[in-house]
């Protein structure tokens, strides 16, 4: 391992880190709220809505996700659209993760028995708060282990980013290696990558610990009603 | 600039080019395939018999892998083995890679599936008397393998796309020749069509082979 090269450029990963982590964010947040939506609607019983909602996730979970980020950042200005790599990152990144969690918030709605949407419509709820306070809370229970998987997925892909030229963690190490080729000679790619990999799965570690905690103050809050 | 710059022609050209990537893509993606599946029973089997040391190395490397990024471990081994004087081409890395990623994930559902099944089934095997390798050969996996299919048809086609990433080495496959394209020829929209269609259409053959395998796997369980 070459530890003293990865302490000299601490401060470099550390700034590296923070873009990928932006990226994470925000990509994570917004995928969030468009999945709801688009989940949601997609249990709408209205067939052309099911079927623009189905088209457009099938259409970009279908295609590899390299692919839809170089349309993004390469393709886009095609249509007048020029994005710098870190929001093409952002954008194409928050996409996949709508679409794919569009396709999971569907099927936590719909495997909320559909009584529960009954009884609630008999006892004189309306129907968006019977949507929003019997519906939704038992399906976010239903979604969260493969929501979880979902943004455990985001978080590697933000690495792609080193595609079109975020300086996030993997770019980082491109550059340091690159420059202590230059200047030692000899390529440091094993501890470089080696070190990458090791903070990505400490950081997943920590994401999955967190998830599980989660998952056991909404498992309790259900015991207690 | 007004209006969307399309040429028919000039994807006429490129097809030559765009089909012989297509090619490599499907080559990378069945042999990725079809070593990550073996692998999968492989440690799916280490993971249930639990050999002393080796159960441990396949735990920890389907947990490594599966919270790793693909990209990073791609050019951890491409990048990194020349370090020690190992310097494999950028499409055996690639297939190695990408097959010790799939056989991760193939690993980990048919050890769900293999832990989902009914308890009373073992029992019922133990109880007359079979060996746990037979046990094991005979029920446990068949059965598991009848549970497993759709997960690890999900698996086959991220497998399938991921082989785009294979691109950022050098590997001349679909992803990588059009990008070149588009680099040489500023073709942008003809390009991105071709992959559109490319891998779409790679993902909906192998949707319908998925339902076919398990169609077949479901013979004698439908009413």
């Amino acid at each position: 391992m070459n530890l003293g090269l990865i302490a000299e450029n601490a401060n470099f990963f550390l700034k590296a880190g923070g873009y990928a982590l932006v990226i994470f964010i925000t990509s994570t947040a917004a995928s969030i709220a468009i999945s709801a939506i688009l989940g949601t609607l997609a249990t709408v019983r209205i067939r052309v809505i099911q079927a623009v909602i189905r088209g457009m996730v099938e259409l970009i979970r279908g295609v590899p996700q390299v692919i839809s980020l170089f349309f993004v950042y390469f393709g886009a200005p095609a249509f007048g659209l020029q994005f710098t790599p870190l929001q093409a990152t952002i954008v194409s990144l928050t996409l996949w993760g709508g679409a794919n969690g569009a396709e999971v918030v569907r099927g936590g709605i719909n495997a909320v028995p559909r009584h529960q949407l009954e009884s609630a419509r008999s006892l004189g709820i309306a129907p968006l708060d019977s949507l929003r306070f019997v519906i939704l809370p038992q399906a976010v229970r239903l979604v969260l282990p493969a929501y979880a998987g979902l943004c455990n997925m985001l978080m590697h892909s933000t690495s792609l980013g080193a595609l079109v030229g975020v300086t996030e963690l993997l770019k980082s190490g491109q550059i340091v290696i690159e420059r202590a080729e230059y200047f030692h000679g000899g390529s440091p790619g094993l501890s470089i990558y080696g070190f990458l990999l090791v903070v990505y799965f400490l950081a997943g570690l920590t994401m999955n610990a967190a998830v599980v905690r989660l998952e056991r103050r909404l498992g309790t809050a259900t015991r207690r009603s | 600039m007004n209006g969307v710059d399309f040429e028919w022609a000039s994807l006429r050209d490129a097809l030559p080019s765009l089909l012989g990537g297509l090619k490599l893509t499907i080559v990378n993606s069945v042999s990725c395939i079809v070593v990550s599946v073996l692998l999968g029973y492989l440690l799916a089997t280490l993971l249930y018999f639990r050999p002393p040391i080796l159960w441990r190395i396949a735990a920890f490397w389907v947990k490594f892998i599966r919270n790793t990024p693909l990209l990073i471990q791609i050019y951890f081994f491409y990048f990194g083995l020349p370090e020690i004087g190992i310097r494999p081409s950028a499409s055996v890395s690639g297939i190695i890679v990408l097959s010790l990623w799939a056989g991760a994930y193939q690993a980990e559902n048919l050890r769900g599936a293999i832990e989902g099944l009914p308890r009373r089934l073992i029992e019922a095997g133990r109880s007359l008397g079979l060996h746990p390798l037979l046990l094991f050969s005979a029920i446990i996996v068949p059965v598991a393998t009848r549970t497993v299919v759709p997960a690890m048809m999900n698996t086959a086609v991220s497998t399938t796309k991921n082989t785009a990433l294979l691109s950022a080495i050098g590997v001349p496959d679909l992803t990588y020749v059009a990008m070149d394209n588009i680099a040489s020829t500023y073709r942008t929209l003809e390009n991105f069509l071709a992959l559109l269609v490319g891998y779409l259409g790679i993902v909906l053959v192998m949707a319908a082979v998925a339902r076919l395998v398990e169609w077949r796997l479901g013979r004698g369980y439908r009413a």
